[in-house]
C-alpha cells in the first residue's frame, strides 16, 4: 500500500470546498466566487451587508442551492455504488444495476406524460415525487424477485435487476410512443440536470442520502465479510442474507432519492467506487467517506462543466457530460490500470 | 461444549448426517475423520448454523445454532473454512482483523484490545511478515496462516477447523497443530475435520469416524485408532502400530494388490 488512507481522504476533503467555490462562482450574473463567500459572511452575520439583495438572492438560492444539490446527488450515487459493489460482488455494478434508475425514470415519464412536469409546489413539484415512487417499486420488484429463500446470491439480485429494469424500460418506451410531444422531456429528464432545481429538492434528497452514507458506514464491516462469501461471513458473526437486503434498500432509496431530483447521471456510482478502491484499499469504511467526498466533487466539477462548456451560456445535461468523460476514463481504468492498490509490491 | 441428538441434515431431499450423536467436553481436542463425502463438513456447517438441520438437536457452547444470532455463535465457536480465497486485496492484517467483527458493536472501532489480539495471534501463527501483504498476493499455505489466525484472534472458546491445513507446507502443518496444542491446554476446546489420519492420531486426544452420515467409531484416539476400525471405515487393508518416536498410534495403508503377498 502506497498511500495512507488517512491523508487521501483528507487531501479529498480538502478539494471540496474549492470545486464547490469555483463551481458557485459559474453564472452570467457576473458575480464570482468571492461573492459567495461575501454572501456567505453577511448571512452569518460576520461583515455588514452590502450586497444587492437581488444578487444574494442568486448566489444563496440559486447557485449554492445548485452545488450543493450535484454535490449530494454525486456523494450519494457513489456511496450507492459502492454499496452495490460489495453485495453483489461484481466490480461493474453501479446503483442503477438493480434497476431502480428505470423505476424512477417510468415513474417521472407518467408525471411527465399526465402535464405534472411544470407543476410545482413548495419548489419541489411532483416529478420528483413521482420518480422516487417509480424506484421504491422497482425496488419492490426486484426485493420480491430476489428474496426466495436466502435473499439471493450477487447473481440473482442482478438477473432479477435485468428482468425489473428491462420490463420498466419498455414501459417507458410505450409511454414515448403513446404522446411524441412528451419524448423530448423525457429523454432530457432522463439525461439528467441540475437545471432549475432548488433549495426544495436538496431537502427532499438529503435525508435519505444522508441516512444510506451513514447506514453503508456502519454496516462497512459486514460489507467487508460479505467478501468472503456467505458461509464465512456467517462464521464471523454476520448474518449475510439480512445484510444485504438492508443494504440493498439503503443503497437502492438512496439512489432513488437521487435520481429524482436529478435525472438518470450515469458513471459517477460506477467509476468512483472503482477509482478509491485502487487508491483506499477494499475496506469499505474508508471506502464510504472517501466515495462521498470524491462523488461530491465530480459531480459539482461536472455540472461546472456542464454549465461552461458551450458558448453563450447554453447548457449541456450534466449526465452527458459524466458520461463523455466517464465512458472513457473507465476504458482507461479496465485496460491499462493497475489491478489492485499495491501492484508495485512483490 | 458440543452436543449433538439424532442430528439429520443435508442439502435438498437427501440427507447426508443421518443420525448422528456426539458430545465434545470443555477442552477436549477432537478430531474428525472419514472418506469424502462422509458429512464432515456438513457438521461442521450445522455446527456454525451456516446449514439449518432437518431433525435433531444441537447446542454448541449452550447455544441452538438455529436459533442463536450469527454474532453470538462467532462468539463461542470461530472457525478455520476449508475454502480461504478471498477475492479482494485485504492486507493479511485487516484479514485477521475481520476475526475480531463479533466483538465490536456497530458503531465500534478496534482498539487497543482488538490490536493486540490480532498481534498475538499473528505471533502465533507466524504471520506477522504477512500483516502488510495483499491476501491475494500470498500462497495458498499463507493464506491459511492468516485465515488461522483470524480465527485465533476471534478468541472463542471452541475452535471449528475444516481442513484447515491442507495447503500447508509440512513444517508448517506441524508449526499449526503445535500451536493448536498450545491453545487447547490453555483451555480453547478444539474440533478439525482432518484428512490426514496420522497428524490426527499424533494430536487428537479423541477421535471420531463418520462414514456415510453415521459415526462409525467415536472414543480416545488409542482405543479407535486400530486397524479393524480404519479398514472397515476406508475399505482398504491398513497397518497399525505405535510409533517408536512419537509414542502414538500411526497408521500405513497397504496396496490393495500385495495383501498377503510375500
Amino acid at each position: 500500500m502506497t498511500a495512507r488512507p488517512g491523508r487521501v481522504i483528507l487531501g479529498i476533503a480538502l478539494v471540496l470546498p474549492l470545486v464547490f467555490l469555483w463551481a458557485a462562482g459559474i453564472g452570467s450574473s457576473g458575480l464570482g466566487s468571492a461573492d459567495l463567500l461575501r454572501a456567505l459572511a453577511e448571512a452569518a452575520g460576520l461583515v455588514p451587508p452590502v450586497l444587492d439583495p437581488v444578487d444574494r438572492t442568486i448566489l444563496l438560492t440559486v447557485r449554492l442551492s445548485r452545488v450543493c444539490l450535484a454535490g449530494l446527488v454525486g456523494g450519494g450515487l457513489a456511496v450507492a455504488g459502492v454499496v452495490f459493489q460489495g453485495i453483489l460482488l461484481n466490480p461493474l455494478a453501479d446503483p442503477y444495476t438493480v434497476g431502480v434508475s428505470s423505476g424512477a425514470a417510468l415513474g417521472a415519464s407518467i408525471a411527465i406524460l399526465a402535464g405534472l412536469g411544470g407543476y410545482t409546489a413548495w419548489g419541489l413539484g411532483l416529478l420528483p415525487v413521482f420518480a422516487f415512487v417509480g424506484a421504491l417499486a422497482a425496488l419492490g420488484a426486484v426485493h420480491l424477485l430476489a428474496s426466495d429463500r436466502d435473499f439471493g446470491s450477487g447473481n440473482t439480485l442482478i438477473l432479477a435487476g435485468i428482468v425489473v429494469s428491462t420490463t420498466l424500460s419498455a414501459g417507458i418506451s410505450l409511454l414515448k410512443s403513446l404522446n411524441e410531444d412528451s419524448v423530448s422531456s423525457i429523454v432530457f429528464w432522463i439525461l439528467g440536470s441540475f437545471n432549475g432545481r432548488s433549495w426544495a429538492h436538496v431537502a427532499f434528497s438529503a435525508p435519505y442520502v444522508f441516512a444510506g452514507v451513514v447506514w453503508a458506514w456502519c454496516l462497512g464491516r459486514d460489507l467487508d465479510l460479505l467478501a468472503l462469501g456467505d458461509e464465512s461471513a456467517r462464521q464471523l458473526g454476520v448474518d449475510a442474507a439480512r445484510a444485504r437486503r438492508w443494504l440493498l434498500v439503503a443503497a437502492s432509496v438512496m439512489t432513488g432519492a437521487c435520481v429524482a431530483v436529478s435525472g438518470v447521471i450515469g458513471f459517477v456510482g460506477l467509476v468512483v467506487p472503482h477509482l478509491l478502491r485502487m487508491v483506499l484499499g477494499p475496506g469499505h469504511r474508508r471506502l464510504v467517506v472517501g466515495s462521498f467526498l470524491t462523488g461530491a466533487s465530480l459531480l459539482v466539477l461536472a455540472d461546472g462543466l456542464a454549465r461552461t462548456v458551450l458558448p453563450g451560456g447554453e447548457e449541456l445535461p450534466v449526465g452527458v457530460v459524466t458520461a463523455l468523460v466517464g465512458g472513457p476514463f473507465f476504458c482507461w481504468l479496465l485496460r491499462w490500470s493497475p489491478r489492485s492498490r499495491g501492484a508495485g509490491s512483490p | 461444549m458440543i452436543s449433538v441428538r439424532d442430528l439429520w441434515a443435508g442439502y435438498g431431499r437427501e440427507p447426508v448426517l443421518r443420525g448422528v450423536d456426539l458430545r465434545v467436553e470443555h477442552g477436549g481436542f477432537l478430531g474428525i475423520l472419514g472418506p469424502n463425502a462422509c458429512g464432515k463438513s456438513t457438521l461442521l456447517r450445522v455446527l456454525t448454523g451456516v446449514l439449518r438441520p432437518q431433525r435433531g438437536e444441537v447446542r454448541v457452547g449452550g447455544l441452538d445454532p438455529r436459533e442463536a444470532a450469527p454474532r453470538d455463535l462467532a462468539r463461542v465457536a470461530a472457525t478455520v473454512p476449508q475454502s480461504t480465497w478471498i477475492p479482494f486485496p485485504f492486507t493479511g492484517f485487516e484479514v485477521v482483523m475481520m476475526g475480531r467483527h463479533p466483538r465490536l458493536g456497530r458503531f465500534g472501532r478496534p482498539g487497543p484490545q482488538d490490536r493486540d489480539a490480532v498481534r498475538r495471534a499473528m505471533a502465533g501463527t507466524d504471520t506477522l511478515g504477512l500483516a502488510e501483504r495483499l491476501i491475494t498476493q500470498v500462497s495458498g499455505g499463507e493464506r491459511q496462516r492468516l485465515v488461522l489466525a483470524r480465527a485465533l484472534a476471534q478468541e472463542a472458546p471452541l475452535l471449528l477447523l475444516d481442513e484447515a491445513t491442507a495447503a500447508m507446507d509440512v513444517h508448517r502443518r506441524i508449526d499449526a497443530f503445535d500451536l493448536l496444542d498450545r491453545v487447547n491446554a490453555q483451555g480453547t476446546t478444539v474440533c478439525a475435520v482432518m484428512h490426514d489420519l496420522n497428524l490426527a492420531a499424533l494430536y487428537c486426544r479423541r477421535l471420531v469416524f463418520l462414514k456415510e452420515g453415521r459415526i462409525r467409531a467415536e472414543g480416545p484416539t488409542e482405543r479407535v485408532f486400530r486397524k479393524e476400525i480404519l479398514e472397515a471405515v476406508y475399505e482398504t487393508p491398513a497397518e497399525v502400530s505405535v510409533h517408536p518416536a512419537t509414542g502414538r498410534p500411526h497408521a500405513v495403508f497397504l496396496p490393495r494388490a500385495r495383501r498377503g503377498g510375500n
